[in-house]
């Protein structure tokens, strides 16, 4: 059977003219991927930066195309070097196919309901194996501080979602299975399953993978920043393959500009991602979000989705749409979820009363580093009352904290050679001194400094649902002054200017 | 409030041990107890990979550390909880587990030998196949020359009696 991944072409802005075969360009006209243009890439972003308003559609087809050029890369230097290894056409395919429906799970607003997935998850987790005595009832949940951060729960990420759609959704399953692929095979390789091809879950899934080189410009080039313009094109091509590890790695010569890469997502964590505004709006969108499942305005159960998955009519609607129409339609029952509510429809943001960066060694607890935390050691009595001093309560505000990501952890602390495969992948592999290594592992690299510490952000967010509809017209500023209220926490907390 | 820190500080009170992450021991038993707590049916849904001292979740580290950062908060909290029936008989595994540990290690070094041999048997998909010889030639490759033959020997022995040589879970 011979392979033709020209069968159709489609323009892209980022990369140019991306080839499709037969069963990709099929894949891309079913309703269930048609469903990803009705998804932004970056939620919320777009109040913010407002070119932000790519797709995850976009983004699927580009990561689709990243990954079969890393493939060619590495098969062509296979044979420079005549090493006795090649990624073949069927096995391309496959992959080709996992990077283009990777995201088909994705939930409304990208990343910002799925954070409410987790936690819906989290309160229900394990709940015949304990009794909760005095349940907090969800009606009485007010605060903007309730969702609390728990982490990524595997079992309800996107990516398990989109496994499950490849494997259960008629409309792709039949088309793959047609084409004689298995919507398994696909949906293990989408999830990097325990025991699947190294190199496979590489590609995929890790520090330099199809996906976040591919999210790395497309966000860049949308939001119109230059954090991301990073020589992708010389890394690519400096792509090799270990026989050994069964891994790719970057050869030497790329190593800096593999560098540039990590650095370059770095600074787009920290000034698109977790821009404070955007932040701020996120917090908003998943408080309001998490009310609306608790009251069952909306659904926040990972198997709720995949019961109606297979309903055309709900499923195919369940994207940033149904994000705007559960809110349009939910009469909230507190006053507090109304103004909140009104706030986010009318683009009206939370205010950052103050904001603390840290640098914060590995291993240590981030807690003793910053004033803005939740511990015990924080005197809440106090900052109780300088809030009130400024006429907000507690269910007002939320201390938000951001880590932000050079994604070659654990650190060099810690570091040692041979740790898990996945550990490999997110330390990233390079090619130096005639040896296949960690990144962290190189002694000049700049990055092998850096892992010894994490970046946090702390905000403290305000709601300020005092200010009617006609106060808010008319205030063209905040009532709140950011820099007065710094000034007096730290006059408060006996902070050094 | 994380739910599951609560659901830790239980189990942990449960089962007469302090949960605290100041020591490396303590992160050990961490690590261990809630990993064997898990295969005993209460899932609290941390996914562990191998690392040097064994199965190893960053996620679970993270929440001892949040426990740390707050106790009494969560100790306050976790009086909320308290564990089901199901959750009770469960634990007993547990237990009985701790409490038949066949060699001279400290409980928390023997969580650690007997999760490093579950781990390899029934979930790291060793290219030599899940034989003793293989698990113990692992082991002692993976930096575990800690532990001597005869641990490792008497360690399968009770996972063995306790039927986790052949399936993963109680």
């Amino acid at each position: 059977m011979a392979y033709s991944f020209h069968y159709k072409t489609i323009n892209d802005p980022v990369h140019g003219a991306i080839g499709l075969s037969e069963v990709e360009a099929r894949l891309i006209a079913t309703p269930t991927f048609l469903r990803l243009m009705g998804l932004r890439q970056l939620g919320l972003t777009y109040m913010v930066f407002p070119g932000a308003t790519h797709t995850r559609f976009a983004h699927s087809i580009g990561s689709m195309h990243v990954i079969s050029r890393m493939i060619d890369a590495i098969n062509n230097r296979c044979q420079t070097d005549a090493l006795d290894f090649q990624i073949d056409d069927p096995t391309k395919q496959k992959l080709r196919l996992a990077a283009l429906l990777h995201d088909v799970g994705h939930y409304p607003l990208s990343h910002t309901t799925e954070s409410v997935f987790y936690q819906v998850a989290n309160d229900k987790k394990a709940s015949d194996q304990f009794e909760e005595t005095d349940p907090v009832q969800p009606s009485h949940q007010t605060a903007l501080n309730e969702m609390v951060s728990v982490g990524k729960i595997e079992e309800v990420s996107h990516e398990e979602l989109s496994k499950k759609i490849v494997s259960k959704r008629k409309d792709i399953k039949d088309i793959l299975e047609t084409a004689e692929y298995d919507p398994d095979e696909i949906g293990k390789i989408i999830t990097s399953e325990e025991g699947s091809n190294k190199l496979h879950s590489q590609l995929i899934h890790s520090t330099l993978d199809a996906d976040r080189i591919d999210f790395l410009l497309r966000d860049s080039h949308f939001c119109g920043v230059s954090y991301g313009r990073v020589d992708i094109n010389f890394i690519i091509s400096n792509l090799r393959y270990d026989k050994i590890s069964s891994m790719f790695a970057v050869d030497d010569k790329a190593i800096p500009a593999f560098e540039h890469y990590l650095l370059g997502r770095y600074f787009m964590y920290n000034n698109v991602y977790y821009h404070k505004t955007g932040q701020g709006f996120d917090l908003m969108a998943s408080t309001l979000y998490y009310q609306m499942a608790c009251e069952k305005q909306a659904v926040g159960d990972f198997n709720e989705v995949v019961n109606k998955m297979e309903e055309d009519a709900w499923f195919l609607r369940f994207d940033d749409s149904y994000f705007w129409r559960s809110l349009h339609d939910w009469n909230p029952e507190h006053e507090y979820h109304k103004d909140l509510r009104e706030h986010l429809l009318e683009r009206i943001p939370l205010r950052v009363l103050c904001e603390e960066r840290k640098l914060v060694p590995h291993g240590e607890s981030a807690n003793n580093h910053f004033v803005l935390n939740q511990d015990d050691q924080f005197d809440s009595r106090k900052f109780n009352k300088l809030l009130e001093g400024y006429g907000l309560g507690q269910d007002s505000v939320a201390i938000k904290s951001e880590r932000t990501k050079l994604e070659v952890s654990p650190g060099r602390t810690d570091y040692q050679e041979s740790v898990s495969d996945e550990d490999k992948r997110e330390l990233g592999r390079v090619y130096e001194d005639f040896e296949f290594k960690d990144l962290i592992a190189v002694e000049h690299g700049i990055i092998r400094k850096l892992t010894d510490f994490t970046p946090h952000i702390r905000r403290l967010y305000a709601f300020d649902r005092k200010l009617t509809k006609i106060e808010r017209q008319k205030f063209k500023r905040p009532r709140i002054n950011r820099q007065m209220f710094e000034k007096d926490f730290r006059k408060v907390f006996n902070l050094s200017d | 409030m994380d739910k599951n820190v609560c659901r830790i500080k239980v189990i942990f009170e449960h089962l007469d041990k302090e949960f605290s992450v100041k020591e490396f021991s303590d992160r050990l038993l961490l690590q261990k107890l809630i990993y064997f707590s898990q295969f005993a049916g209460i899932d609290l849904g941390y996914r562990y990979s191998w690392y040097r001292f064994g199965p190893y979740s960053t996620d679970l580290t993270e929440a001892g550390y949040r426990y740390s950062d707050s106790k009494s908060s969560y100790d306050r909290e976790s009086s909320k909880f308290k564990l089901s029936a199901v959750g009770r008989d469960n634990l007993k595994k547990v237990r009985s587990l701790i409490e038949d540990n066949p060699t001279d290690l400290e409980t928390a070094d023997w969580l650690e030998l007997a999760a490093s041999i579950h781990y390899l048997k029934h979930i790291a998909h060793l290219p030599g196949g899940v034989s003793q010889d293989n698990i113990v030639e692992q082991l002692l490759s993976r930096g575990k020359e800690y532990f001597t033959k005869e641990d490792i020997d008497s360690s399968w022995g009770i996972l063995e009696r306790k039927g986790l040589i052949e399936r993963p879970n109680w």
